[in-house]
Parts: C-alpha cells; sequence; structure tokens
C-alpha cells in the first residue's frame, strides 16, 4: 500500500499519556466496582435485610431500656449504611481512612476489590486518608460527582440533589463528573455550581465539622472488606450515639487521639496555603476574553469557525488561534485541549499579538490545577515575558512558591 | 515463533486475569502494552484531532469493562483493535463525517515528516495529509474505516473485515469506491494529486486498474 508509511503519527506526549493513564486507571477500577455491586446485588440485599432487622432490634431494645438514642451503625456483612442521628456526628476508622460525619449524615461504604467506595446520601463526611499507592483509590460518590482520593483530607458536603462542596486542607483529590474531571489541591475547594475555587473564596462551611476527633464511647462494628467474602476482616469503632459528643472526648482503641476535640470550622490551612489561595484568587480574578468576537456562537460551532481562519498566517491566524485556546477552557471546560493548543500557539506564533495572553493562559490553567512544576515552569516563563505588569508579579509568586 | 505466540497468549490470559481482579498495576500494563498500537490506528483512521485524547480513554474504557467478555479465542490485541474500530465507527457517525483537525497537527505533522525531506516538500506532505484527510470527510463511516486502515494502517483486507465485522467482498468494494472517491478528490486538488502521486493515475479508467492490481497483490499475500 502507497500510503502506508505515508501518514506520520502525531506522537502523544509523556503528560497527555499521563493523565490518559490515571484516568483509566480510575475507570476501570469504577467499571469494576459497577459490576461487582452487580454481581453481588443479592448479597447486598441480604445485608440490607440485616441491617434493618439489627437497628430495628436495637431501637426496640433501647427503647426498653429508656436509653436516650439508637445506635448508629450495626453489624454488616458487606456494607456499613451509616446515618449519623439528630444530635450527634460519628466518627469510623476503616483501616485506611478515618470518616468524620456530621448531623444527619447517611452514606454507604462498600470496599470493591482493593478499593474503597464511599456513596453519600445526603449529609458532610470529613476524611483523612492515607496514600493508596498500589491499592485501588478511594472514592467519594455524591450524587454525579466522583471524588477520587490521592491521600489528602478534605471534607464532602452533598444536600443530596445537585449541590457538593469539597473542601481540601491536605493533600490532593481528583472529582469527576459528567465526564470531566480536575484535581483540586490543598488550599483549594470545588463547587458543582463555581468548580474550581481558593478555599478563602469558598465562604464559611455550612456545617462545620471536626476531621480528627476521639469519640466518648464507641460500638463496634464490622467493616465491610474482601473478608466478608471470603478474603480478609477489619474492625472500626463508631460512636455510641447514646452519649452527647459536642465536646469530643475519650478513648478509641483505634483511634488512638486522648486530646480534647471539639467542633472546629474547617481550616484554612497554613499561611504558605493561604498566601496561595490568595494569588490564586488574584489570577482568577484577572479576566480571560477572546482575541476574536464569537457573538452568540455556539462554543463548538465558533471553534470551528475559527479554526479555519487559524489555518492561515499573519495576525488573523494568530487570534483566532489563542481564542480557540481561550474557547477550550473557558467555555468547554477541557484544559488539557487549551494546554495543546497554547503549546502550538506558543511554537508557531512566538512574538504574536496574543503570545503574553497565551503564556498567561497556560500559567492559569495550569497553576489552578495544582502549584507544582508544570504551573511553576509556566509562571517562570511568563513572568520573564511581562514583567512589572500584574499579572507579571503574581506569575513571579508563582514560580517561586513550594509545592502543595 | 509458534512458541512465542504461546507465550504471548499465556501472558495476555493472565494479564487480563489480573486486570479482571481489580489490579490497578495490571490495569496499567495493559495500557502500556496497547496504547501506541491503539493511537496508531486511530489517529491514521481519523487523522489528528483535538479529541483524540478523549478517543483513546475511551477506547480503552471501553477495553475494560467488557474484559470479562473476552474469549481468549481471538489474540488480544486483535479483540482490542476492534473496541477501538468500533469507537472510531461511533466517533465518526456522531461527528456527521465531519473531524475537527487538532491545530497541533500541522505543526507536529511537520516535525514527524522532518528528517530527509527539506522545506517545501515538508509542506507539501503536511498540507497532503491535510487535504487528504479532508477528501476522507465526505465519505461514508464504514468506507472511511475500511479505506484508511486498508490503506493507511497497512492492514489486509481480510483483517479489516474481521475488525469491521462485515465480509471481506463488502470491505474492498468500500476500499474501491473510497479510493474513487479520493482520487475524484484529487483531480481538482493539485496538492492532494501531488501527495498520492504513487497512487495517482491520469484519469479514472487506470484508478481503477491500479486498484485491481494492489487488491489482487494483497490477496495472493493473503493466500499463501
Amino acid at each position: 500500500m502507497k500510503l502506508v508509511g505515508r501518514i506520520p503519527v502525531e506522537p502523544l506526549s509523556d503528560e497527555r499519556l499521563t493523565n490518559i493513564e490515571r484516568r483509566i486507571v480510575a475507570g476501570a477500577a469504577d467499571a469494576l466496582a459497577t459490576r461487582s455491586r452487580e454481581s453481588r446485588w443479592g448479597t447486598f440485599a441480604f445485608a440490607a435485610v440485616t441491617i434493618a432487622l439489627v437497628a430495628g432490634a436495637g431501637l426496640v431494645g433501647w427503647k426498653l431500656r429508656g436509653g436516650a438514642e439508637p445506635p448508629v451503625v450495626a453489624e454488616a456483612p458487606l456494607t456499613i449504611d451509616s446515618a449519623a442521628s439528630a444530635t450527634s456526628s460519628t466518627m469510623i476508622d476503616i483501616g485506611d481512612a478515618k470518616i468524620s460525619s456530621e448531623l444527619g449524615t447517611r452514606f454507604t461504604v462498600t470496599r470493591p476489590s482493593s478499593g474503597v467506595v464511599i456513596a453519600m446520601a445526603r449529609g458532610k463526611v470529613g476524611l483523612e486518608v492515607g496514600k493508596r499507592g498500589d491499592r485501588d483509590p478511594l472514592i467519594v460518590r455524591a450524587g454525579d460527582t466522583d471524588v477520587i482520593v490521592i491521600g489528602t483530607q478534605f471534607t464532602v458536603d452533598y444536600d443530596g440533589h445537585a449541590n457538593v462542596d469539597v473542601r481540601v486542607t491536605e493533600g490532593k483529590v481528583k472529582i469527576v463528573r459528567a465526564q470531566q474531571s480536575v484535581v483540586v489541591a490543598a488550599g483549594q475547594a470545588w463547587q458543582s455550581t463555581r468548580g474550581t475555587i481558593a478555599l478563602a473564596e469558598a465562604g464559611p462551611s455550612g456545617r462545620p465539622l471536626a476531621t480528627t476527633g476521639t469519640p466518648t464511647r464507641t460500638a463496634d462494628v464490622v467493616i465491610p472488606t474482601e473478608a466478608n467474602v471470603g478474603l480478609r476482616d477489619r474492625t472500626a469503632k463508631v460512636p455510641d450515639a447514646r452519649t452527647p459528643t459536642t465536646g469530643i472526648t475519650g478513648s478509641n482503641a483505634r483511634n488512638i487521639n486522648t486530646a480534647e476535640v471539639t467542633r472546629q470550622p474547617v481550616p484554612l490551612g497554613t499561611p504558605h496555603a493561604q498566601l496561595q489561595a490568595d494569588v490564586l484568587t488574584k489570577m482568577r480574578n484577572l479576566p480571560i476574553q477572546p482575541a476574536v468576537a464569537v457573538g452568540n456562537l455556539e462554543p463548538t460551532r465558533s471553534i470551528a469557525v475559527l479554526r479555519e481562519t487559524s489555518l492561515k498566517t499573519g495576525p488573523e491566524a494568530s487570534a483566532a488561534f489563542y481564542s480557540i485556546a481561550v474557547l477550550q477552557h473557558t467555555k468547554l471546560g477541557r484544559s488539557g485541549d487549551a494546554i495543546a493548543t497554547l503549546d502550538a500557539y506558543v511554537r508557531r506564533f512566538r512574538g504574536g499579538a496574543e503570545y503574553k495572553a497565551a503564556l498567561w493562559l497556560r500559567v492559569r490553567i495550569k497553576c489552578l490545577q495544582a502549584v507544582d512544576d508544570h504551573c511553576r515552569q509556566a509562571a517562570f516563563t511568563y513572568a520573564h515575558e511581562d514583567p512589572g505588569t500584574r499579572a507579571g508579579e503574581l506569575a513571579s509568586t508563582l514560580s517561586t512558591m513550594t509545592s502543595d | 515463533m509458534r512458541a512465542v505466540t504461546a507465550v504471548a497468549y499465556v501472558e495476555d490470559v493472565m494479564l487480563v486475569d489480573r486486570c479482571l481482579t481489580g489490579e490497578p498495576a495490571a490495569t496499567r500494563e495493559l495500557f502500556r502494552k496497547h496504547r501506541a498500537r491503539v493511537h496508531a490506528s486511530l489517529f491514521r483512521v481519523l487523522g489528528g484531532n483535538r479529541d483524540m485524547d478523549d478517543l483513546l480513554q475511551d477506547a480503552f474504557l471501553q477495553v475494560f469493562q467488557s474484559l470479562k467478555n473476552w474469549r481468549a479465542e481471538a489474540s488480544l490485541s486483535t479483540w482490542i483493535d476492534r473496541v477501538a474500530v468500533r469507537v472510531a465507527y461511533r466517533y465518526l457517525s456522531r461527528r456527521g463525517r465531519q473531524v475537527i483537525t487538532d491545530p497541533m497537527s500541522d505543526e507536529d505533522a511537520a516535525i514527524a515528516t522532518s528528517g530527509e525531506q527539506p522545506g517545501a516538500r515538508r509542506q507539501l506532505a503536511r498540507d497532503g495529509v491535510k487535504r487528504l484527510y479532508l477528501a476522507l470527510d465526505a465519505l461514508s463511516p464504514a468506507a472511511r474505516l475500511a479505506f484508511t486502515l486498508h490503506e493507511i494502517d497497512g492492514r489486509s483486507l481480510a483483517e479489516v473485515a474481521k475488525l469491521v465485522g462485515s465480509s471481506q467482498t463488502a470491505t474492498k468494494l468500500r476500499v474501491w469506491r473510497a479510493r474513487k472517491a479520493v482520487f475524484a478528490a484529487a483531480e481538482t486538488d493539485p496538492v492532494l494529486r501531488e501527495f498520492i502521486a504513487p497512487l495517482a493515475i491520469p484519469n479514472s479508467g487506470s484508478v481503477v486498474v491500479s486498484f485491481d492490481t494492489t487488491t489482487s497483490r494483497t490477496d495472493d499475500k493473503e493466500a499463501s
């Protein structure tokens, strides 16, 4: 065949391949989790019935004894369905994560393979998660939003409908919704209505939550693990809700933390994190506009039109090329594509009218994802291209910031 | 040769088993092992376009979602290619045959075609690729798949027929029609004509002769 070997394959950069690989590994784990849920439906139904029976027995016992409140969690062979009672909070240690939940929170913990899926029905949970290493990810599922944990401390607030509020105080998490993903790092928050924002910008937490603490009294529960399906077992402690827990004191067999912990608002992090959040907020406030007016056209149509122009040469093409990147980022939320377009722009239109703006947009996209080497590198380049301006100063600050 | 195939087969089976137990390292291994080939095939079918990352991701996610259905009757790579071809077909059908070329592709095509091709020839190759894919946009998804897998990706007609799930005769016909359409486009496009010069024949009658010769050779190879 004469055309074989005549069409060169555009190689994918290591960064793009790594991103794709991460998404695939997470997606594959999710697919497996879904299958496990489907295939174990019968067992799950049995577990649910058992939970209901044990909870019912507990309630009857409590009524007979005249106690204050029923226990919040009962023994379950596969899953724990923990609904915090009206007057208390819970702290559960599942071995590879500590989960604290606020008033009226309801969530289910399952263990597909070596991963953990915390499916929230409503309410607010705080998590401390150790590094996962090669284990499957820990996923907090709030409606159609998945928060994939990379090893961190964060809270997820879910109203049971469409609003999800994630605040990260340590490490980073990946949030997947509607096939789009975004990494939220320490000092940042993500809201389903606003996207990624600085933690300081997110406003006060509706329901402050202590993410660490020691419950007053504990009750043993079996956390669902592979042991329940023939592999290994774990025991966790949850507070006995019959004792008021506003000021949490006491000891816990697994959570060795004797300090008295009272409910605190979600911390904003260290001064460094605060400074970082401020810089990112200022960066976000600098407007980004396409260089070409696109009117009310749909973004994809606008890009199709601009693409025709971008294939030419000269200032018109430069403006069109840059505008494509702006639309990809701001309208379509496809930051990876926007970065690729900007990289191509920088190669093709060095010194063009939108050259500095393109460099700045690169800084904005990369640094809002994470203040890492990519961010610092982009910021350093921009700071040297455009010194003395407000954006240049922000980039200069970002280029010297340490990692999250 | 046989021993190598058997080893590869056993390795594939073991790798799939590990993937099915949810081992992330196995997922990564399978992706790394097959990503270059799947990406190259998708690229040759669709040309460089901005959705390539998503398409590669979709293809592999579908692979992992359906991995339990792999019966080990076909080789794993063929099975994965079939999934990738389905992803490409759906993409072409959804896009109404129009593939928006990635603005990066020109640059990367230039880089990739550098080497011994200087200046004008490199530009010609770059423009030629672009014009070829514009011509392919006018084809039906099935014809485009058959043409690109056979003529650009270098697969035999029998292999293409298996991948697209149709008969060899139907595949051959699709390739023939696609070639005819490409040559028709080349008649009014000097850049495309120049690019496909090794294939180009001054009138459409000769094109048919050229195609027949080519396919006969392929079929002879397959028969042997």
